[in-house]
């Protein structure tokens, strides 16, 4: 087919048929713009609301963690306290126990003089004793090495006490923990 | 108007609009990107609340049903002054039912003023008030003596004893020092 408009006309013509082609692009992108907006709109509220929900939730819990302050001092203290207890403990001595060991190691007729007890296990204890023959002197140093509690005895000094009896002098060394 | 001059009319319109959504899509990103770090975080400071909050509950819990109770008992236990009489009259009374006699009972010089916790020093976690005196009796009195003392309800520690026997003839000598334990 021949067209025969002027050439200026045809150029009008073309343009209208570009105008029509870009206005369905226009209204394509705008659709797909206000879509988008709304999505993102509805995202970025969403997170803002949320955002403010938390916020004023984690408030309201420091708030509530704040209010415990005196429960957590008065914890504190008895927590500190109980801790005392344990050391305490730790280092409780209980010489009733460990005199009636002593004893029970004891041969009869030898009866202790002297002792200091410190419930130390890393000093020696000397303990002077009356014994009414030499032998039995000698029967008490080997009873009480043989004593659950005693590491080692050695015999200091043996010596006329008066009356065919004789005091001794023994240096004991407790173990480990069962000085106390 | 004419329809090559609305074209390039809607050519501009289309490009503007184009560089707008463009700068739009990049803020609303980056906006995202902010909200979502902080609501995160915020998550992240809500779970740790809610531990915390959680935990403090149950210990409150059990703090009010299983320590309170025993409070007044801890307390006797451990008191927060030295309680001088109070632990003094309590020895005198043991010895005595034990059948022993007290004969001297001495405390440390106090350095500076006196106050609830002169005369003590530390000793661990707690404040000691070393007692040392002497009593007079059988060995068993002291045994029943030294029981008594290991089941006081006041935390004490026998931190030494000595026995002797001068003389035969006369009761056993006992010098022994206790810790009274006290705790501010």
């Amino acid at each position: 087919m021949i067209n025969l408009l002027p050439p200026n006309l045809k150029e009008q013509v073309r343009f209208a048929k570009l105008n029509r082609l870009a206005l369905r692009y226009l209204r394509f992108t705008v659709v797909i713009i206000v879509v988008l907006g709304v999505i993102f709109g509805g995202t970025i509220f969403y997170l803002n609301v949320q955002a403010n929900t938390v916020s004023k939730d984690v408030a309201q819990k420091q708030l509530d963690i704040a209010a415990t302050a005196a429960f957590q001092a008065q914890a504190n203290d008895i927590s500190l306290r109980l801790s005392a207890i344990k050391y305490i403990q730790a280092q409780q001595t209980h010489f009733s126990t460990l005199l009636n060991d002593l004893a029970k190691a004891l041969p009869t007729g030898v009866s202790i003089d002297s002792i200091t007890l410190t419930g130390s296990d890393k000093t020696a204890v000397k303990i002077n004793v009356t014994a009414p023959s030499y032998n039995q002197v000698l029967a008490f140093r080997d009873v009480f090495a043989q004593s659950p509690r005693i590491a080692g005895v050695d015999l200091e000094s043996i010596g006329p006490a008066g009356g065919g009896s004789f005091q001794a002098s023994v240096v004991i060394a407790f173990k480990p923990g069962e000085a106390k | 108007m004419s329809p090559k001059k609305f074209f390039f009319i809607l050519l501009g319109g289309l490009s503007v609009l184009i560089l707008a959504s463009g700068s739009g899509y990049y803020f609303a990103l980056g906006n995202i990107k902010t909200t979502s770090t902080k609501l995160s975080q915020q998550l992240a400071d809500q779970s740790s609340a809610s531990t915390t909050l959680d935990q403090l509950t149950k210990l409150q819990y059990q703090y009010n049903h299983e320590i309170k109770p025993i409070i007044p008992l801890i307390d006797a236990a451990l008191p927060r002054t030295k309680n001088q009489t109070a632990i003094l009259a309590q020895l005198q009374n043991l010895a005595g039912s034990a059948g022993l006699s007290l004969t001297s009972v001495a405390f440390p010089s106090p350095v500076g003023l006196p106050t609830n916790t002169s005369q003590t020093v530390q000793t661990g976690a707690a404040l000691a008030l070393p007692i040392t005196f002497q009593l007079q009796g059988t060995y068993q009195q002291l045994q029943t003596f030294l029981t008594s003392v290991e089941n006081l309800n006041r935390f004490t520690n026998v931190t030494n004893l000595a026995i002797s026997r001068p003389d035969k003839s006369k009761p056993i000598v006992y010098s022994m020092t206790v810790n009274a334990y006290v705790k501010p």
